[in-house]
């Protein structure tokens, strides 16, 4: 189990978090979703010991952090959110020194998961893209079968090819036991992964949520156009209205009621798609003030 | 198993590099010892120059009847200055090599989260680091006797050499450790050289002026430098072995602090 309580760190006068709490058991993917700079990076490094807080209480399985720390490392598996290891190290010899840190790497497990994951083990880390240094961090971060899994926006960077590849390995690694905490702003992916999910804003968790609450946060666009008879929707939130385009804010749980709705009625073009970012968290904050 | 880990990563990575300066060391005294040999053949004609010269420059540049009539003091007495310098650069180097790179490249991040303390890691670190010194000092102590062997007719004494050989380790694990703490506290390679350069020719030049001039004397001794006299080593052919063991373990004090901050400070990389 992972322990967050209460957590505060300041960078001086600037608030990096406060008040951030959650727990995250065996077997369980919890999703720490906020925009860039709200405080998922800081609160992923306190829970690693690489900053100091200012308050609050970290366990890591039976490892009180940052005082016990060093008897959890060998159970904690850690992608930082930019990777960067040694430019000029080959991949196969990164490997080799990333293994001789565990007592024992499954070498058979590590290849298989190179397979899978595409890794060219020739190259320099130089030579590797964004997304491809990614995955050799992803790998880094699996191949000792760590207990606590801490991912800080895993999928930034990565096509969607490798994105899937990286869901399943993570749906793999929870199966087998491991508590998953698992930063991103995309909450789409966070909605497919996690059992539980944090929002964190201006470095306050202000909502802890398991998936199926979160799910009933989820909405969807629908931008229609030449709409013969609005008032046949007006059960529907309409977000806004511009001569005759029409914006609604629909439930993902009301989709297909509204779907069936609109069909009822004459209209020109429709197009459904996902709240930008800024526009979900909009969502939140709303609720809380 | 950590500790061996980084060591021998170390080790590799920082191969090339010391191979290079070793090597600048060596061609350095393979261009000046055989020159030693010429210039004491002209002795005579350089002290008939060097009677005309004002008292003080002599001074400053350890320019002594004494010391130039000897061969060991003509490359002690300048070209000892080179190498100071050199070591200075060096240490300062590959102090940043080990630990600012690793911020500036954000690969601490990496190190500090696997298995081992921070302390285990900053050790091996700084254990690379004080191997690969005292590898270019033997080589160079070595090899400075060896070219003297070769090149230089005269009488000489190798307890003297001997001396300018723990005097460049001693400069070297000196500025090695204040390396690392400015690669700890400022996290960039560049400053940290560019600081070690600055605090070498402070502390020699300094020495220099506080032997010449007694308003001055404090320069002197703040300096390492004073108190591992180039001209009373080779006029006395006596190596001030105690400074330099104390010099060495200023350097291992200033590593201690260094360790100490490096385990407590936040990593925001």
């Amino acid at each position: 189990m992972i322990i967050a309580e209460n957590l505060k760190k300041y960078y001086g006068k600037y608030r990096g978090v406060e008040n951030v709490s959650f727990k995250i058991e065996k077997n369980e993917i919890y999703g720490l979703i906020g925009p860039n700079g709200a405080g998922k990076t800081t609160t992923i490094r306190i829970i690693l010991g690489l900053l100091k807080k200012d308050r609050g209480f970290v366990k890591v399985g039976d490892h009180i952090i940052p005082h016990y720390l060093h008897h959890a490392k060998h159970k904690i598996g850690y992608l930082p959110g930019e990777v960067n290891f040694y430019g000029n190290m080959e991949v196969k010899e990164f490997l080799r020194f990333n293994r001789r840190f565990y007592k024992d790497i499954n070498r058979e497990y590590e290849n298989e998961l190179c397979d899978y994951l595409n890794i060219e083990r020739n190259k320099r880390f130089k030579e590797l893209s964004q997304g491809n240094r990614k995955i050799v961090g992803i790998l880094q971060a699996v191949v000792h079968k760590p207990d606590y899994l801490i991912l800080d926006e895993p999928t930034n960077g990565l096509d969607p090819l490798l994105q899937n590849k990286l869901y399943d390995l993570l749906e793999k690694e929870r199966e087998r036991g491991a508590a998953i905490l698992f930063s991103s702003h995309n909450l789409s992916e966070v909605e497919r992964l996690c059992q539980r999910v944090g929002i964190i804003k201006n470095g306050e968790l202000i909502k802890d949520l398991n998936i199926d609450d979160f799910s009933e946060y989820s909405r969807k666009l629908v931008t229609i156009r030449g709409l013969s008879k609005p008032e046949h929707l007006d059960n529907f939130e309409v977000k806004n209205k511009n001569g005759q385009t029409h914006v609604y804010t629909v439930k993902k749980s009301q989709i297909k009621e509204f779907m069936k709705k609109l069909s009822e009625v004459a209209f020109e073009d429709v197009q459904i798609r996902n709240p930008t970012l800024e526009e979900s968290f909009m969502e939140f904050y709303q609720e809380e003030k | 198993m950590v500790f061996a880990n980084v060591y021998k990563k170390e080790m590799k990575w920082n191969l090339v590099s010391v191979i290079i300066w070793t090597s600048v060391f060596v061609g350095f005294c393979f261009l000046y010892i055989p020159l030693s040999d010429e210039l004491l053949k002209q002795a005579d004609e350089m002290m008939k120059l060097l009677e005309k010269m004002p008292q003080f420059l002599l001074q400053m540049f350890n320019f002594e009847a004494e010391i130039i009539s000897k061969p060991e003091g003509l490359f002690g007495s300048e070209g000892m200055s080179f190498v100071y310098i050199l070591s200075a650069i060096y240490a300062a180097m590959l102090a940043g090599s080990l630990f600012s790179k690793e911020f500036e490249n954000k690969t601490i991040e990496y190190l500090l989260i696997k298995p081992g303390k921070r302390l285990t890691l900053f050790f091996s670190k700084a254990f690379a680091m004080y191997t690969y010194i005292s590898f270019l000092s033997a080589v160079f102590t070595i090899s400075m006797m060896q070219l003297f062997a070769i090149f230089v007719s005269g009488d000489y004494s190798n307890k003297v050499l001997l001396g300018f050989g723990v005097y460049a380790l001693a400069v070297q694990v000196f500025f090695g450790s204040i390396a690392v703490l400015i690669s700890i506290l400022t996290k960039k390679s560049s400053l940290n050289t560019a600081i070690c350069i600055g605090l070498t020719i402070f502390m020699y030049f300094g020495d220099s002026l506080g032997r010449s001039f007694d308003h001055l004397k404090w320069m002197a001794k703040i300096s390492i430098f004073h108190y591992i006299p180039l001209t009373d080593t080779i006029i006395d052919e006596k190596i001030f072995l105690g400074n330099s063991l104390i010099i060495m373990a200023i350097g291992g004090a200033v590593l201690l602090l260094s360790s100490w901050i490096f385990n407590k400070t936040d990593v925001n990389v």
